[in-house]
């Protein structure tokens, strides 16, 4: 019986390992989406410009001898202008012209453009990214818990937290919340509502390299398309916590790792076999259609009526 | 407006013979030996194309939403045509190939189409992002569950293996068959856009609550236009199984969808036409470009975003090509045949341009 | 609604035309009888995967293509003729690859095509290479189900066979009692090696202890499945994956779950990806083509020799195979002869026997060669020679 515990809070803490960086990421959608309307699909993309730009910069920041985390600084750097200059040559002028679809394909668009723009310069081939961290485990008996997953658990908490006072109590954050609710008003009330979403995409895209940062410590290695599973997966945290609730992607993105940890061991055993652990991506999709079925709010999120 | 123009019969007539000569084209091509199996293997793959983007055309342009999921049903279609194919094969049914490939094809349809009612009726609640992202969602299941049934890999059936390529699928498609599957699909698709239906699918789609506030059931027609795109999608499924000869479940992933979306995007939302052309373009140009194929999604990328942004309602927004209306303007120099666009087109026209458009892929197809 | 009627029946009418009598709509219509060897070029075409998320194995087989053609023309070509390769990208597409190999197949100057690289492509090549009667030697798709047995050849050998080898290896040499497999259902090479492995596993009177599975061959978090396969007991881990995945991904997070029993993978751990600690890689081993290791084969030393000239990088075994691929076509073609068709190039491949870079070997009646298998060793994060496995 012990046994089987140990085995349960094991797979508890594998679900956390993938489920906390999946808040992280979630984090960088919600924020988008919660500002002006968009799934941004090309969030994902990011976090893998941000792997790319780990992987190029550590060696030498290894080299001269600072620890190889300081790496995240010029990722956050690129992933901050990549992030910009995606709002201002693309989503931006689509946003004037057209409708959510066509914002949507625009996201899309953007997400095969980084994809296809890294194979170009990268190439396809999977690359191994430096050691990043040296964490000691935490050892609870027979259990244990990679440093690197608290870390990022941890991360994420103050991420969080940071952002939803920022949100919350200054002046910026105000302005965002302004935008969020009605763009016209907010420009009536004095809010430059393209400087207030260019910030919005910059703090999303900074999240990202974090995000690249703690996945790479986790997974090292980066390849073209590594953003594009991560991110539908964070998309899917972020829409079960509740779509442009902060608090709500953090708990999202823990639940889908905690569900696909768990369905992965022991959905198996429950069925009989007929469905098996090779089933645990359609299961996080199956929660999503349920989710978004029976409360598209989602977890944290609130009601909004359709306005006519 | 008396002999000033085509009247309705004359019309219909005009579009038959345009699509009787092309076909006539398709056909001399084929006969002639000129076109060897290369081009007639992308002739089929443009039909294949053409039948996705306008049956996708249905969903995006005129009903207005962005479903992610199209490859879903067509891996439907193509598996369920697949295994219906060899299990008649097995048992001696339908011994001739021709009726096996027309009733297995379309079997794939409407298992497909029972599927896209399925899919249908809980993820039309939601709209925009949120379906495009369900839709996608489905897709994914539906690729995982193939890619875990036993009778849908190696040889299929009893002697199946999971997750192995479904192959030795008889290849029994023609492309002459094919090449009128596509037209009648073409131009039902035309007639529903026209109809009573399809014009309170784009009430729905330009005001949903005005729509319903008007009196339209607007669940009872998503899901129709929903189930009426999957089948369609079921049906180049079961066309491209019976073409290829081998399944793989990862056809059902959101990436294929999202090239199908793309070709719909380019040729205009709304516009068959520009459906067809796009399908058929893009079908032929990366063949015309094979040097540059590592650029290829890359260009495809910078090109959608610029159509994003210089023109969203795509190339040929909702115009329509119309024999008809040639025809008008040439015998009859009548500035009132001049209609704008599809949508603005004479009654007259109407059923006209349907046909007509039909013509169009066979144009573009011996282009090829 | 008359003329709507009209316009049915007579599409009705003319559909049937159209299916009465006239072969030209069917897609089934045997190539073009050549007889292509005229002229003083022959040329040998290649579908292969140059782009997609299979990109660098179709790279690195038309790296040997272009090795192996640059040899033979230094050495005068077949025949006394120049070899001309003419290379297509099937972009890892069913659909991309058919109509690559249709142009190919429609040029009566093409004696023979080396590729497709995956088994998907390959599936849907297979029909096509029958049709037109033209020998189509795949350097290593793997998958069982592929096979034809008439104009469809492959250089490496099959799923099934590898993990046979693999189980027979597990038993004999490293001589345990307890495995356990874990595979990708989303993957035929991953699923076939990997189910292959588990039923030569029990033949052999090993007892699998568990059979774990992900829902695709590049999932990155494995934990949850290795942790069961911890608890059970298991002495070796059969993880048929890529190196892109077994490397950074498989091994790593098996040891932090306290696995330290054997890995075992096929042949796509060549060029594992390593990350962290080395010694965490430490018990490792794979099957796979040849090794650069292997003194008792003296091509692998000119091989390696001469694409490190070309190229300026190590060869893989992608790059192998296609070489050997490459020797296996011109072989074929010598000994159909001076005015050699499709037909006879394909009978010179069937039962060929044939020695290169990745062995010895006699073509079986259904298409695959009957080698031998190389295992070698992780040591210090290197692969290094352990044996070879000769066929039974």
């Amino acid at each position: 019986m012990t046994d089987q515990i140990i085995m349960f809070v094991s797979q508890l803490f594998s679900g956390l390992k993938i489920g906390s960086v999946y808040a992280l990421v979630a984090l960088g959608y919600t924020m988008v989406y919660g500002i002006i309307r968009l799934i941004n699909f090309a969030h994902g993309d990011f976090i893998m410009v941000g792997a790319y730009v780990l992987m190029l910069t550590i060696p030498a920041i290894v080299a001269a001898g600072l620890p190889a985390w300081v790496a995240i600084v010029p990722a956050v750097l690129v992933c901050v202008a990549v992030g910009i200059i995606v709002e201002k040559a693309a989503y931006k002028p689509v946003r004037e012209k057209g409708n959510s679809m066509t914002a949507l394909i625009t996201a899309i668009a953007m997400s095969l453009l980084l994809e296809n723009g890294a194979q170009a310069v990268f190439g396809a081939d999977f690359q191994t990214v430096p050691t990043i961290f040296h964490l000691p485990a935490v050892t609870f008996g027979k259990l244990r818990l990679a440093g690197d997953t608290i870390l990022t658990i941890v991360l994420g908490l103050v991420i969080m937290v940071g952002l939803q006072l920022f949100v919350k109590f200054t002046k910026q954050g105000k302005a965002m919340r302004a935008v969020s609710e009605d763009k016209e008003a907010a420009v009536l009330m004095g809010i430059n509502v393209n400087s207030t979403i260019a910030l919005t995409f910059a703090i999303g895209s900074g999240l990202a390299a974090v995000a690249s940062l703690m996945y790479c410590a986790a997974y090292p290695q980066v390849s073209p398309m590594m953003g594009a599973m991560l991110g539908l997966k964070a998309f899917v945290a972020a829409v079960l916590g509740g779509i442009g609730s902060i608090p709500g992607a953090m708990i999202g993105g823990i639940v889908i790792g905690l569900v696909e940890s768990l369905t992965k061991a022991y959905i198996g055993t429950i069925t009989g076999g007929v469905i098996t652990s090779a089933f645990s991506d359609a299961i996080v999709f199956a929660i999503l259609i349920v989710v978004l079925l029976v409360k598209p709010s989602g977890i944290m999120g609130k009601n909004e009526g359709e306005k006519v | 407006m008396k002999k000033s123009m085509l009247s309705v019969k004359q019309s219909y007539l005009v579009c038959f013979l345009g699509i009787l000569a092309t076909f006539g084209v398709v056909m001399a091509l084929c006969e002639s030996g000129i076109a060897n199996s290369y081009i007639k293997g992308i002739m089929m793959t443009a039909c294949i194309a053409i039948i996705m983007t306008t049956s996708l055309n249905l969903t995006i342009g005129v009903l207005g939403q962005l479903t992610l999921g199209c490859c879903g049903f067509e891996a439907i279609g193509a598996y369920v045509a697949a295994l219906a194919s060899k299990y008649m094969v097995a048992t001696g049914m339908l011994a001739d190939p021709t009726l096996r490939f027309l009733v297995t094809t379309l079997l794939g349809g409407v298992v497909a189409c029972v599927f896209g009612i399925l899919i249908g009726i809980p993820a039309l609640r939601l709209h925009g992002d949120y379906l495009a992202i369900i839709t996608l969602g489905f897709g994914e299941i539906i690729r995982v569950v193939i890619q875990n049934l036993k009778v849908a890999g190696g040889m299929g059936l009893d002697k199946g293996a999971a997750g192995q390529a479904l192959i030795g699928i008889e290849r029994t498609a023609n492309l002459y068959i094919v090449f009128w599957i596509m037209i009648i699909t073409v131009v039902v698709l035309f007639m529903f856009g026209r109809s009573r239906y399809g014009r309170a699918v784009k009430a729905i789609r330009d005001d949903e609550i005005a729509a319903g506030a008007s009196g339209l059931n607007t669940t009872y027609l998503k899901v129709l236009v929903f189930a009426i795109s999957a089948f369609f999608a079921g049906i180049a499924g079961g066309i491209f199984a019976q073409y290829i000869g081998s399944l793989n479940p990862t056809m059902a992933g959101w990436l294929n969808s999202i090239n199908y979306v793309i070709m719909v995007v380019f040729g205009g939302m709304g516009s068959i036409t520009g459906s067809i052309v796009s399908a058929v373009g893009l079908t032929i140009l990366p063949e015309l470009l094979r040097a540059f194929a590592d650029y290829r999604m890359l260009a495809y990328s910078v090109v959608l975003v610029l159509v994003m942004i210089f023109r969203p309602q795509g190339i040929f927004g909702s115009w329509e090509f119309s024999l008809p209306r040639i025809v008008n303007r040439l015998l009859f120099r009548n500035p009132k045949a001049d209609g704008k666009d599809g949508d603005g087109a004479t009654d007259a026209a109407e059923p006209a341009a349907a046909a007509k458009t039909a013509a169009t892929p066979a144009t573009e197809a011996k282009e090829a | 609604m008359f003329s709507k009627k009209m316009i049915a029946a007579g599409a009705a009418a003319v559909m049937a035309m159209s299916l009465a009598g006239c072969s030209g709509g069917s897609m089934d219509d045997s190539a073009s009888s050549t007889s292509a060897a005229s002229g003083d070029t022959i040329t040998i075409g290649s579908v292969t995967t140059n782009s997609g998320t299979a990109a660098a194995y179709g790279e690195a087989e038309v790296k040997g293509f272009e090795l192996a053609v640059s040899e033979i023309n230094a050495k005068g070509g077949i025949n006394g003729k120049k070899v001309k390769l003419e290379s297509l990208d099937d972009k890892g597409d069913a659909t991309e690859a058919s109509n690559a190999y249709n142009k190919l197949a429609a040029d009566g100057n093409v004696l023979a095509v080396a590729g497709p690289t995956i088994s998907a492509t390959t599936a849907a090549v297979a029909p096509l290479a029958d049709q037109t009667k033209l020998v189509t030697i795949a350097p290593a798709a793997t998958s069982d189900s592929i096979e034809t047995g008439n104009y469809l050849f492959r250089t490496c050998f099959k799923d099934s066979y590898q993990g046979e080898v693999a189980a027979r290896f597990a038993a004999e040499n490293l001589k345990v009692k307890k495995v356990a497999v874990l595979y990708g259902t989303g993957d035929p090479y991953s699923s076939g090696v990997g189910e292959a492995f588990a039923k030569a596993a029990e033949k052999l009177g090993m007892e699998v202890v568990d059979k774990e599975s992900s829902s695709s061959a590049d999932d990155t978090e494995y934990s949850a499945q290795l942790q069961k396969i911890q608890a059970s007991g298991a002495e070796l881990l059969y993880a048929p994956y890529y190196y892109s995945v077994a490397g950074p991904y498989i091994i790593p997070q098996a040891r932090s779950v306290g696995f330290d029993g054997y890995v075992m993978g096929p042949d796509g751990y060549d060029g594992l990806k390593l990350t962290g600690d080395k010694a965490q890689y430490d018990k490792t081993f794979y099957t796979t083509h040849y090794s650069a290791d292997d003194s008792s084969n003296t091509k692998v030393q000119d091989f390696i020799k001469s694409y490190k000239e070309k190229n300026n990088a190590e060869p893989n075994t992608f790059a192998a195979l296609g070489y050997d691929t490459i020797y296996m076509i011109k072989q074929a073609i010598e000994k159909a002869g001076d005015k050699a068709t499709r037909e006879d190039v394909r009978n010179a491949v069937a039962g060929m026997s044939f020695d290169g870079v990745t062995g010895k070997f006699t073509m079986d009646k259904s298409g695959s060669p009957t080698k031998s298998v190389i295992v070698l060793e992780l040591k210090d994060g290197k692969p290094v020679y352990n044996t070879t496995v000769q066929p039974k």
